[in-house]
Formats: C-alpha cells, structure tokens, sequence
C-alpha cells in the first residue's frame, strides 16, 4: 500500500531522515518507537504532505504512484490520514461543520454523493459515542479550549469518520489516562480491517498491548536501527534505546 | 486616485457652496451655520502632520465636491439593489432624499417621531437651531464643522421615555450619483428616552461608478437605563469616499453597544466617541472591517468615561488583503472623576497579502486611580499550522483559507446578539469572501 524507500530528508541544510525504508501493507499496523527528535513526526508529516522539508533522496510510492506528487488535501482523499501530534486549534471555525467539509471533501473527490447536513448529524451522532465525546464538542471551535485527551479523541473521532485507508497515529497515547487511553485503543481496534493499514507512533508499550502490532521499528537519529515482532517494544520499555545507540544497519 | 489639489482652494470652493445655498437666509440656523464654517475655513482641512490623521490618505476628497440637494432623481424601478430586513421598519434615502415609495413607516410606536431632516428644515428649522445650539458637538472632528455649515438631509429620531418593548429601525442611506463628484451632507439626530429599547440597524450603500463624498455626522444621546444597540454598515461603491462622524452621549446606566462593519469604500474613515455622563453607564464598541485593492479604512474611536462605575468593551477586527490600508486608533479617556472604571480594548488584523498593511495605536489617558483597564493588539497572517491542518482532512487549500478568515471574523459577528440582523450582515460578508476569491486554486 505504501512504500518508502531510501528516504532522506532535510529541514534548512540539515539532515532528518537519514534512509528510510519501510513498507505497510494492507491490513498490517506497525508501531513506530524512538527516542525524541529520532525524526518519527517528519516522517509522519512528510507521508501526510506538510511543507518545509526537503526530500534528497528515496521515494515514497503509494499504490505505485508518487506520493510525493501531491498535495496534503490530494493525499487525505486517497485516503491518507494523519492524527496530529500536536492537534491545531483553528478559531471560529466550528468543529461539526469541519468534519463534515472535509467528509464532503473526501467524498466528491472519489465521485461519490455528499451527504446532507441531516445525514451528515446522524452519522457523526454514531461516530462521536465510539470515543466517548459529548456533543457538545460538535459545536466548539475545532480544537479550541480542548484539554490533551479531548483533542486526541477528537483525533480518532475524525479517523473513524473519515475512514482512511491509511492511518498514522503520532502519539495518541500521549497524555491519556487509562480510560482514554483504552477509548482511543478500541477506536483503533473497532476499525481495523483486512483493507486498512496503520503506522503506530508511540514511546510507550502500554498502547502496543491493546493493538498487537505486526511489527516494530526503531528509530534512531533519522534511520531505523531495528525492526522486529511485539517482544521488541517489551525489551525498550524494559532496557531502554541504549543497546541500540549503535546503528547495525543502513 | 484625483490628484491631490491645493486646499485652499477647495476650502474657497466650499465657502461658495455655503453662499450657494445659504447666501440668501438669515434665520437662526443660518446664523450658527456661518460659525461653524468659519470654524472650518480657520481649521482647515486635515494635514499629515495632524496626530488624528497622520496615516489617513485623504486624497481622493481633496477635490472640490459641489453639495447635492436632496430631490427626487431616482425611484424605486432604478435598479436600486439592495438588502434589508423586509419585515421591520425602514427609512429609505436615496441620494439625501426620503423614498417614501421604499421606506415603510406604518407600524412606528406612538410618540415616536421619524422624520427627514429635509422636512424639519422647510417646516421647523428652529427645531434644529435648539438642538444643535443645547448640544454642539464641533469638537468631533472639523469634517463635523463643515456638515453643520451644510446638511441638507439626514434624520430626526425621537423615542419617548418608557417604550414598553424593544424597537427596530432600518435607517438605509443608498448613494447613487447621477452627477459627477457629488459630496452628500447628511445630519442624524437620535433621542432615546428614559427606560427604553431601541435598535437602529443603519446600512450605507453605494451604487454606481461615479465618485462621490458622504460627510455623514450622527449625535445620538441615550437617556437615562435606556438599551440601544446601533449595528452600522457601511458597504459603499468602490468609488465612494466615506467620512462619518458619531457622537453617543449616555446617561445613567444607559447601556450603547455599537457594531460598525466597513467592507466597501475607497476610504471610509469612522470617528466614533462614546461620552459616558453618567454613573453606571455600559459601553460596547464592536467593529469588523474588510479591506482589499486599494482602499482604507480608518476607525478612531474614543471612549470618554467622566463618571463612576462605567465600562466600555471594544473589539474591532480587520481583515486585509491586496494593497489595502487599515488604521485603528482607539483612546480611553478615565477622567479624574470616573473611579472604578472598567475599560477593555482589543484589536486584531489578519494580513492576506504581504502589501496589505495596518496601523494600530491605542491611547490611553487615565488620571483616576481605582481603575481596571485593559488593551491589545495584534496583527497577523493566516496560521498556516492551522492550515495544513485542515488541507490534511481534505480540505483544499482555498476552502481552507476562507474557513479560517470567516472563523476569524466570527467572533466579532457573535456580538450581534439579534439573529436577523447578524444573518443580514454574514450574508454581506460572505460576498465580501466570495467577491474575493476569483484567484487561483493554489
Ligand atoms: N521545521 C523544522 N525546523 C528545524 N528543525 C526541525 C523541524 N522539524 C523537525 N526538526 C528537527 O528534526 C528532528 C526530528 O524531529 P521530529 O519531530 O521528527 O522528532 P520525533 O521523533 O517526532 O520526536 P518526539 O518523540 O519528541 O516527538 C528534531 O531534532 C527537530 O528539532
Ligand atoms: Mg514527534
């Protein structure tokens, strides 16, 4: 489904991504684990289309076509979805009505009929129960007075609605009590299917053991050092990223 | 933009216009005509060097306008496009002249008087005299002085005291010249009395492609715990120069919020003063001004607190794009007097070009001690954090864009606390958006 090969990528002169080669297929979740400032966002951010880097080497190949060739809004429609890090408040611009501009979006782009605003209230109604928001946060600003957890919810809730065919999640466990953690786990889990593949960006175990992952990379300073099945992320939590500091491989 | 002329001259020529049409009278009006266009000869007109008016580009009105008389040169099957509220009543004038044929007066409260101040000048200019001599306001500014030498139109509203429920006016002022450069001299007098509710929805709309000069001075006075929201629109032609001067006077515990959205014009500059007299008194002044090509849109606004346990609210937000200018002065006077005084003051800009530029400058005189006051400013460009955001979702690029700069203008909009009207004025700027957004899908 998407495939990254030898991807190098800069930001100003320097070097983020150092040779990256990963490929997920469908149906597939990866978990993606490493120290702070190992390059983990850029590459999310780069699969999701963000300005300012630059790539200098390698390519990124999605359904065999270049990736790299579109734009952010053109990658969300061929179903491509990111949940932020750092989830961006957008003043005055109402959270319902987003949703529901960017389902449109999505929809009209694959030739498909855009929902009314009344099939639009029911659908999201569904949607919103799964992450366990209350409704009101519909008629908030997008983001806006959200405390961390709400904004991740609110993360998932835009996954669940807009189903992509690939999702990235950078750090939605971050921040989460148990509970919402378990809520944000279950969405993931609830969605997963035989079509879908997700790349998990976690620096945490604790997620992993709700989503079995097919396999596990580490990455550090902008390669992956290692990759390998669930017990990997069991020995970081329990040795840390020191054993690894040298890179075995390019 | 006409070449700038030399003053003098036009200051001759509007001492002509002042022979022209009041040479022949001497009644009392005339006679306090003559002082204030003395006041105005001896002023003169406004130079950079003024502090009021040093970023003001005032240009395209340094020409000699001749004053329009009010007369019936357009009706209603002139093609006169317009919106208003069609189920609330409405004052229509077309070029300075009451349209009887578009205004629709039939359900005024009793005691309410609505009348057209080319009436009152024919049947009781002495009516005015009184007004004008109990409360002069020339100090406003001296386009102030050169409409009270020459105001032959406008408006008389008078609420009584104790109005048992709310009521809405649509005061329309449609400018469509059928001359070249004419200026419009327009007066409105506005009396809310003791207790009551009053709405003024006042909308001015220019047509047309000739160029032309409105010289608008409104004083209104609010009696004492009356309520009075005035939403003013000012949405003329793209050649039309706009200079309005407001004077609100409050009483006790009267409450005054002002909403002024500017979205046409080549220049539109607003001084608007609100004079707190009286203890308790609230404040609001709301503002939403959207600006692109050329033009320039300048707010001064001034809010004078003489007395005790008074607070005034200000929230004016601009948006810029093209080559357009915006000016926001905002000074808070706290007079020795006026303790406890609550006084908030915030503006914002959103830059769309990088030539789209803005000045903003908060005063504040404060000489009483027990007082909270507060103020900001900021003038910034389009997040484009946010941005990515929403083009990540699938949104493109230019949906996005206008998402956010009508997220930005919401907050403003969401003062207008009466539906209809706020609808009236989303729709308004909606076009405004729509109008804009002929670019490319970048
Ligand atoms: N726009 C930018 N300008 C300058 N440096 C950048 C920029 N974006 C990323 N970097 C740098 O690139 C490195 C990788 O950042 P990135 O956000 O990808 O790390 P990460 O692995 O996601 O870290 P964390 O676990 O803390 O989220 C960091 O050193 C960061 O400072
Ligand atoms: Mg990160």
């Amino acid at each position: 489904m998407i495939e990254i090969k030898d991807l190098h990528v800069s930001v100003e002169e320097k070097e983020i991504l150092k040779g990256i080669n990963l490929a997920i297929k469908p149906g597939e979740l990866h978990a993606l684990m490493g120290l702070n400032g190992s390059g983990k966002s850029t590459l999310s951010n780069i699969i999701a289309g963000r300005d300012g880097y630059t790539v200098t080497k390698g390519s990124v190949t999605w359904n065999g076509q270049d990736l790299l060739e579109l734009s952010p809004e053109q990658r969300a429609c061929e179903g491509i979805f990111m949940s932020f890090q750092y989830p961006v408040v957008i003043p005055g611009v109402n959270n319902m009505y987003f949703l529901k501009a960017a389902l449109n979006a999505q929809r009209k782009y694959n030739g498909d009929e855009e929902l009314d605003a009344m099939d639009f209230l029911t659908l999201i109604k569904e949607k919103i129960k799964e992450v366990k928001l209350d409704e009101s946060f519909l008629h908030r600003a997008v983001n806006d007075g959200f405390s961390g957890g709400e904004k991740k919810r609110n993360e998932i809730l835009q996954m669940i609605t807009l189903e992509p065919r690939l999702a990235i999640l950078d750090e939605t466990d971050s921040g989460l009590d148990i509970d919402a953690l378990k809520i944000v786990a279950e969405g993931v889990n609830n969605f997963r299917n035989a079509d879908r593949g997700f790349l998990v960006i976690t620096h945490y175990q604790r997620i992993l053991n709700y989503m079995e992952p097919d396999r596990i990379h580490i990455m550090i300073d902008g390669r992956i050092v290692k990759s390998g099945g669930r017990n990997l992320a069991q020995k970081i939590e329990e040795q840390g990223y020191a054993w690894l500091e040298e890179p075995v491989t390019v | 933009m006409p070449k700038p002329t030399d003053t003098s001259k036009i200051l001759k020529h509007y001492e002509h216009e002042f022979q022209r049409l009041y040479g022949n009278s001497n009644g009392s009006l005339t006679i306090l005509r003559r002082t204030a266009m003395d006041k105005f000869l001896t002023t003169g007109l406004p130079t950079p060097k003024q502090e009021d008016w040093r970023s003001t580009n005032l240009n395209s009105i340094m020409q000699a306008y001749p004053v329009a008389s009010p007369k019936a040169e357009l009706t209603y099957f002139d093609d006169l496009d317009f919106e208003y509220i069609s189920n609330l009543p409405r004052i229509v004038f077309v070029n300075g002249y009451y349209t009887a044929e578009l205004s629709d007066l039939s359900n005024l409260p009793e005691q309410m008087r609505v009348n057209s101040l080319t009436y009152l000048l024919k049947t009781d200019p002495e009516k005015l005299t009184r007004r004008l001599k109990q409360y002069p306001s020339d100090d406003v500014s001296v386009f102030t002085s050169l409409n009270t030498a020459l105001f032959n139109s406008g408006t008389w509203i008078e609420i009584p005291d104790n109005l048992p429920e709310s009521f809405t006016l649509q005061l329309i002022n449609i400018t469509k010249p059928t001359a070249e450069q004419q200026s419009y001299q327009l007066r409105n007098f506005i009396d809310i009395g003791e207790n009551s509710q009053f709405n003024l929805i006042e909308q001015n709309i220019g047509l047309g492609t000739e160029t032309y000069f409105n010289n608008i001075v409104t004083d209104l006075r609010a009696g004492r715990n009356a309520t009075i929201k005035y939403t003013r629109i000012q949405n003329e032609a793209e050649t039309g120069n706009h200079i309005s001067s407001t004077l609100i006077t409050q009483a006790a515990d009267s409450q005054v919020e002002s909403m002024v959205v500017s979205l046409g014009g080549q220049l539109i500059r607003n001084d608007l003063e609100f004079k707190l007299e009286g203890a308790g008194a609230t404040g609001n002044l709301n503002g939403l001004y959207l600006a692109r090509g050329n033009q320039l849109i300048d707010n001064h606004t001034v809010i004078d607190h003489t007395h005790p346990e008074c607070s005034s609210n200000e929230l004016y937000k601009g948006i810029l794009d093209d080559d357009s200018h915006a000016v926001f002065n905002g000074k808070i006077i706290v007079q020795p007097d006026a303790q406890k005084t609550d006084a908030r003051q915030i503006n914002r800009n959103l830059l769309l070009s990088e030539k789209a530029r803005v000045n903003t400058n908060p005063q504040l005189e404060i000489y009483a001690d027990d007082v909270k006051c507060a103020h900001g400013s900021t003038i910034g460009q389009l997040d484009s954090d946010a941005l990515f955001y929403l083009r990540s979702r699938g949104i493109t690029a230019r949906v996005a864009q206008t998402l956010m700069i009508e997220g930005f203008a919401k907050e403003v909009l969401e003062t207008i606390a009466d539906e209809t009207t706020r609808a009236l004025i989303t729709n308004m700027v909606n076009d405004w958006f729509v109008n804009g957004n002929n670019g490319d899908d970048s």
